[in-house]
């Protein structure tokens, strides 16, 4: 019975792989007003910690229960957690998206700011070079 | 992994990677005895996922430094659009300068030529003030202060001046079929042959007298003050003619 309903979860889960994100946040009116929040996000912010979850998943079904009433429990806390983990997948992906800066990979980053720079010396130069060029012929031939 | 790939890419790809992993470990786990992996196979799978988990957790190592770089980016891209504003407003002024130096400069450069032309043509300024004294004196400008109706004394031609000058001359030219082509033939024919340039009405003479030109090379004194009759008659006829204005003009 706990095969049978973790297999209906686990395959609810992979059918619904991307299009699921938009159910899951409808479930949680704290996550879903985060996920419509752009600021900028910390990478600290950002929650990974699948690992855990994933563990807590296999021990479950890998126990072994005599008691029926407790096998029910357990396959249904099971399937909570199959959920929470997806919830989890979908949670770091909108936080990934918010985080600033990341747009480029480090080297064209790094060029961009190259960039950045040069176009701030140059136009210190022009504004140096408008500044000091108020010197007017004052002899008349 | 692939280093075109920008960092926000890598990290997507790592999680999906991780969702994947995680799902195939659940579903080995669930699976029947006999279509379960072999425990070798599972423990690449783990390590798999392990891995992933570093790799994500290197990643967003790397993504904290781009934030910072990012952040040095936006206060560098803030000191561009101030310097951009500064530059705009320099180029505003220089411009404005520009303008209000091109004008004067050419004002300058007329004021130039005015006194290149009068340095090559000098007039003694002693000349200059009797001859606009003596202008003035005539009431040639103005009419004077104690002017009454019947006074011959006027800022403008009187009809004697109007008839003797070239327009009161037109009906005098020989009707015979020529009509005067240009300027200068009406000027020979009303003037009598006299060249345009010896034929100014009015000469300085240096005895300080103004003197106006008649056909014939004569010239006639003009006493503003004089007050001969057929002048008198034909001051009279004008007077009539302005004296409304002029005593309007007086009021």
């Amino acid at each position: 019975m706990i095969f049978a309903i973790i297999c209906r979860q686990v395959n609810f889960v992979i059918c619904n792989h991307r299009p699921s994100t938009q159910s899951f946040e409808m479930e949680n009116n704290t996550d879903h007003t985060d996920q419509n929040n752009f600021s900028p996000l910390t990478v600290q912010e950002v929650d990974i910690d699948f690992l855990p979850i994933v563990y807590e998943i296999i021990r479950s079904v890998e126990r072994d229960f005599h008691d029926n009433s407790a096998k029910a429990r357990e396959s249904q806390d099971c399937s909570l957690k199959v959920l929470e983990l997806q919830k989890k997948f979908d949670i770091a992906r909108s936080q990934v998206k918010r985080l600033p800066g990341i747009e480029y990979n480090k080297q064209d980053q790094l060029k961009q700011f190259e960039i950045l720079r040069t176009q701030l010396q140059l136009k210190r130069e022009l504004l140096q070079k408008y500044r000091n060029m108020c010197s007017f012929e004052t002899s008349f031939k | 992994m692939a280093s075109h790939l920008s960092t926000k890419d890598r990290l997507l790809s790592l999680i999906d990677d991780m969702e994947l992993i995680a799902k195939e470990i659940i579903e080995v786990s669930i699976a029947p005895k006999p279509q379960k992996l072999s425990a070798a196979d599972h423990a690449q799978l783990t390590d798999l996922l392990l891995s992933k988990d570093a790799e994500l957790k290197k990643t967003l190592d790397l993504a904290d430094e781009q934030a910072t770089i990012q952040q040095k980016m936006n206060e560098l891209k803030a000191e561009v659009d101030n310097k951009d504003q500064d530059i705009h407003h320099l180029q505003r002024q220089l411009k404005d300068a520009e303008q209000i130096l091109a004008t004067s400069l050419y004002q300058a450069r007329q004021k130039l030529a005015s006194i290149v032309k009068s340095r090559k043509r000098p007039v003694s300024s002693e000349e200059l003030i009797k001859f606009a004294h003596r202008i003035s004196a005539s009431n040639a400008v103005s009419a004077p202060l104690s002017w009454q109706p019947g006074d011959p004394r006027r800022p403008y031609p009187t009809d004697l001046e109007m008839r003797l000058g070239m327009l009161g001359r037109l009906c005098d030219l020989p009707l015979n079929g020529h009509t005067p082509s240009t300027l200068n033939e009406l000027h020979r024919i009303t003037t009598g042959g006299v060249p345009a340039s010896a034929t100014n009405q009015f000469t300085w003479h240096p005895s300080g007298e103004l003197h106006m030109s008649v056909g014939g090379g004569n010239s006639v004194a003009i006493d503003g003050r004089s007050k001969d009759a057929p002048t008198q008659e034909d001051v009279e006829v004008m007077s009539t003619d302005s004296s409304s204005s002029s005593s309007s003009d007086s009021q």
